[in-house]
């Protein structure tokens, strides 16, 4: 937050601001007191529980932590959830840029354009789920042009022999969720990238184009450090939605074939809500919540933000 | 990054229009093969081909008065979507403003608790959160959704944070020589330069009210206050899916959030203040 | 009773409008509080009840709201309101429930009845079958009253079932010259049958049979026509016996050596109801819901029902069925049960359509107005219900996952059941 200014040298000044700052921020702060520090807070002193939901929670230490560590499952859903993300996040958001970098030009239909990007996150998720259904399967239209495009034989050699089931093979299932999920959010994230070009001031491309800058130049010199704030936020808001990812997953496959797309969050709801393990799904929680934040932190750092 | 406009060779601007153009196909198929399949018969619904055989508007009809409280649902869902915009949209300003252009005390710590703050997968919130709502009373009203958007507002503060760190301190140095306060910066700088991303706080923060699903079948029991795509839901049958009744559904989802988009994407232009602004 | 929120929300909009902030301020607070105040109230002397369902039909909504209406004409002293819940079932029944404020009647499917039942939140509803004259265990089809008792003690009524029989593709079986099947089939004359129909009908590639491969709903059965329970009599799980093996490879010998069958999957079906309405296959095993649904989405598909075959040790099916249960916790037991028992008599039972009726009675006269049920009615009778015991879902997705295996080819037959039988003895001890 380097862009504030430093607090004034007088303490009444001072004093002013912060108290200017907590009004501002009172009514944000009084929500999230309420409904999302409190529970939290309850959450995290459950972790440490047996707590079945119909008997008073049992003290335990540390035993929820210690067993999640000896679980195969869990390192599975981490294993599954982490290459998720990775993938997921790196193509979104460069999709995301690149669809707004064009969608920024002055180019002939650029509502339409817009509108047309923007449509797959607001897509049915029934609909979204049937066509990639269609395109999935044995003789779904991926297999059928990978036999067009005789694809399919250096597929074959990597052990993949056509045609392949994508989302009943283990080896492919969680990247087929991938593609689903990428395809849908790159749009919405558009939105925010986009909103993020127009704080750029035009005459850093002007004294760019006066000396002479490519148009690729253009882009990493001026676009992407200026556009560093929002990507910030695109990248932090993408992991925080791919290392909880749920909903494809309770949809299109229930973490199969052979916990292939078994994630962590899923893992959670499973023990939480179905088996009645509701202090073992705060610690698993928390700990999920903390390789979201290390790697938030990680991203931080690497963007020097 | 003008290369289109400025670029006058033929060739690469048809190739610019084909990518373009090549992405558009992808995006907005299934959405057409749901607003196609919406108009068949629900027999038809897997015929072959694209068009509907005979079109037909029996999965609209069968909607609107096969749910009683199809208006009801409607006008329950631009009223929550209207007021948590505004709600959302304003606080997140205030909560952003604050975070990006004052240096109180405890801010970075703040912050990070805020964002640590979302890290947590809801679902271990449910069950205190709705305690807490018992306690209010709240449970079965329009208030209990509250929390359910408690997350958009986290991130909204965090977009809008993201966002007012890029306007020039110059601006705001030069207001306070004029004896501009705190409060009132806010609302004659802020505001106005906050044009893109009230609009993609709004588009968002619509997405977010319009579509909310889990939380609301939870804490409401009454489908008198339900939300048209969760009254919607009851047309899904558990084996028994008629797939263009279900599409036709999906449009009530789609379409509003596409109009709001619409609209405000205009918005997405350069401020007045930036554009001229040297950095 | 929404009227309120209305308002507060629409003074909230005109105060928002304007830029006057503390204006703003208190207009929520003020609404907020004003909601706050504003709590439930019970009529004096009249007892108000709520029943909770998920929604899996329409026509399910629409009867149980006629029914609910009727209760509460018929009971002027009791006002029970029925709350669908349109998702999130049972995260919101048990949410509900540790917070005390759940509905006094809630639907419980099989699968989730001893798992309800161990952590001792169902009220057993004994005394009021005591003392009732139409509800008696003769009355309903047996199989699925005990599917809700539990030594001894009655904790629902079954509202409707489900069972398994065999769907087959008139003009695929007429393509291939083979006669229908019907109740003589055994497991190999299946095996035969759809060896025979696997071949092109039109130009278009059909296979004799659609099975399930990551899940249990179709072994367990077959595993019982072996012989095999999937318990043994000292409560250990028997899945690895020789006769579950033996199952076992039956099954996947079905597609792995035959090649008779497919995966739902491999033609973009998500089940095999659906595969069989595509008439990408001639055969499925599936419930009475395929009826609808092949009307609905199907209606050019000539099929018949028939009995599942039996195996080497007889018949068996899974029973899919859904009870009415109360809440230890109710304030209000004797009216719920007088509106359970309004919701199961013989009246209401006759107008169930979307699933059978639960009274052999209703159920017997389904069959005549809807000959296609006959089928799945007779494999009702000594079905074992879809359950697993109070650990139930762990378990289910543990004998999933080694169908999966074996399936994929991960682990021979032996081990992959060996590893389940095992992990799922650890599961029930804890």
């Amino acid at each position: 937050m380097s862009t504030t200014p430093p607090p004034r040298p007088y303490n009444r000044a001072a004093l002013a601001e912060n108290l200017a700052a907590y009004v501002f921020l009172a009514p944000v702060l009084l929500l999230m007191a309420v409904f999302a520090f409190w529970p939290l807070a309850n959450a995290f002193w459950l972790s440490f529980h047996a707590y079945d939901l119909f008997s008073p929670p049992r003290w335990v230490g540390l035993a929820n932590y210690s067993y999640l560590f000896a679980e195969d499952d869990f390192w599975i859903s981490v294993r599954n959830t982490t290459l998720y993300t990775v993938v997921v996040v790196a193509c979104q958001t460069a999709l995301a840029v690149a669809l707004a970098i064009l969608l920024d030009q002055s180019i002939r239909g650029k509502t339409f354009f817009r509108v047309a990007y923007f449509l797959p996150s607001v897509t049915s998720s029934v609909a979204i789920s049937l066509i990639f259904m269609f395109i999935f399967f044995k003789n779904g239209v991926l297999n059928q042009f990978l036999t067009f495009t005789h694809l399919d034989a250096p597929l074959a050699a990597l052990g993949l022999a056509p045609p392949v089931d994508w989302l009943g093979d283990p080896r492919t299932a969680l990247w087929a969720i991938m593609l689903q999920n990428v395809w849908s959010t790159a749009g919405f994230f558009m939105i925010i990238v986009l909103a993020g070009l127009q704080d750029i001031p035009t005459s850093l491309y002007e004294a760019a184009d006066v000396d002479g800058a490519t148009p690729w130049q253009q882009f990493v010199y001026v676009t992407l450090p200026q556009l560093k704030p929002s990507l910030f936020y695109v990248i932090t808001m993408g992991l925080i939605g791919c290392f909880q990812v749920f909903d494809q997953v309770y949809v299109m496959t229930e973490g199969g074939p052979l916990k292939a797309t078994l994630t962590t969050a899923y893992l959670l709801y499973k023990e939480a809500f179905v088996n009645f393990n509701m202090g073992y799904a705060c610690a698993i929680a928390f700990v999920l919540a903390t390789i979201i934040f290390a790697a938030t932190m990680v991203q931080k750092r690497l963007m020097g933000e | 990054m003008s290369a289109p406009t400025r670029n006058t060779n033929p060739l690469a601007t048809a190739a610019f229009y084909a990518v373009l153009v090549g992405f558009v196909v992808f995006s907005v198929f299934p959405f057409v093969f749901a607003l196609l399949t919406s108009f068949k018969a629900p027999a038809d619904a897997f015929a072959p081909g694209l068009l509907p055989p005979t079109w037909t508007l029996e999965n609209y009809q069968g909607i609107i008065t096969g749910a009683p409280l199809f208006m009801r649902w409607v006008l329950n869902s631009i009223i929550i979507a209207v007021a948590s915009v505004g709600i959302i949209v304003l606080l997140s300003l205030m909560g952003g403003y604050a975070f990006a252009r004052i240096a109180f005390k405890g801010r970075d710590a703040l912050f990070v608790l805020m964002l640590a703050s979302m890290m947590i997968p809801g679902q271990v919130l449910w069950i205190p959160n709705y305690a807490t709502l018992t306690q209010l009373g709240w449970v079965n009203t329009w208030w209990a959704l509250i929390p359910g958007l408690v997350t958009t507002v986290t991130s909204g503060v965090f977009m809008v944070t993201q966002f007012l760190k890029a306007i020039p301190k110059e601006l705001e140095e030069a207001a306070t020589l004029d004896g501009l306060s705190r409060y009132a910066m806010f609302w004659v700088l802020i505001i106005p330069l906050a044009g893109p991303v009230v609009a993609s706080m709004t588009i968002t923060s619509f997405m977010a009210s319009w579509n909310m699903f889990a939380w609301p079948v939870i804490v409401l029991n009454s489908p008198e206050l339900f939300t048209l795509p969760i009254g919607l839901n009851f047309f899904k049958g558990l084996y028994t899916t008629k797939w263009s009744l279900i599409m036709a559904g999906s449009m009530f989802n789609t379409i509003p959030v596409l109009v709001v988009f619409v609209f405000f994407q205009r918005y997405f232009i350069k401020g007045v203040a930036t554009a001229g602004m040297k950095e | 009773m929404s009227e309120e929120p209305i308002h507060t929300a629409l003074r909230m909009i005109t105060a928002l409008s304007q830029p006057n902030i503390r204006r703003t301020a208190t207009v929520l607070l003020t609404a907020a509080f004003l909601a706050a105040c504003k709590g439930g109230t019970d009529d004096g002397g009249k007892a108000r009840i709520r029943i909770a369902s998920y929604t899996s039909s329409p026509a399910e909504i629409g009867l149980m709201k006629e029914l609910v209406a009727e209760f509460n004409q018929a009971n002027p002293d009791i006002e029970a309101v029925y709350e669908p819940v349109p998702g999130a079932y049972y995260p919101k029944l048990l949410t509900m429930l540790v917070s005390r404020t759940a509905p006094d009647v809630f639907y419980l499917d099989v699968v989730e009845f001893k798992p309800f039942l161990a952590k001792n939140v169902l009220l057993p509803l004994d005394e009021f079958v005591a003392k009732s004259k139409v509800t008696r265990r003769e009355t309903f089809i047996p199989a699925l009253w005990d599917a809700f008792t539990d030594q001894g003690h009655v904790y629902g009524l079954a509202k409707d079932f489900n069972a398994m029989a065999l769907f087959y593709n008139k003009r695929h079986f007429e393509a291939a010259k083979e006669p229908f099947p019907d109740a003589t089939w055994d497991l190999e004359r299946f095996r035969q049958a759809a060896l025979r129909l696997t071949r092109p009908v039109d130009g278009q590639p059909v296979a004799g049979f659609a099975l399930t491969h990551d899940n249990v709903d179709r072994y367990l059965p077959i595993a019982k026509m072996f012989g095999a329970p999937l318990y043994g009599p000292d409560g250990s799980c028997a899945i690895d016996e020789p006769k579950a093996i033996e199952a076992m490879n039956w099954y996947t010998g079905l597609k792995l050596r035959d090649k008779a069958a497919i995966y739902p999957s491999e033609v973009g079906s998500s089940w095999t109801g659906d595969a069989f309405g595509r008439e990408a296959v001639s055969m499925a095993w599936e419930g009475g819901w395929l009826v609808p649904y092949l009307a609905e989405t199907f209606p050019k598909v000539s099929y018949g029902v028939s009995p599942l075959p039996k195996g080497p040790a007889g018949r068996s099916n899974f029973l899919f069925t859904v009870a009415y249960a109360v809440p230890r916790t109710t304030a209000h037991p004797e009216a719920a049960w007088r509106l359970i028992e309004h919701l199961t008599s013989p009246a209401s039972q006759a107008r169930v359509t979307f699933a059978i009726p639960s009274r052999r009675a209703e159920a017997d006269g389904y069959v005549a107005h809807n000959p296609v049920y006959a089928s799945i009615v007779a494999g009702a009778d000594g079905a074992m219900p879809f359950a697993f015991g109070p650990k139930s879902s762990r378990v289910k997705d543990r004998l999933g996952v080694a169908v999966q295996e074996i399936f994929l080819g991960a682990k021979p037959v032996e081990r992959a059941l060996g590893d389940a039988a095992a992990h799922i003895d650890r599961m029930n001890r804890l």
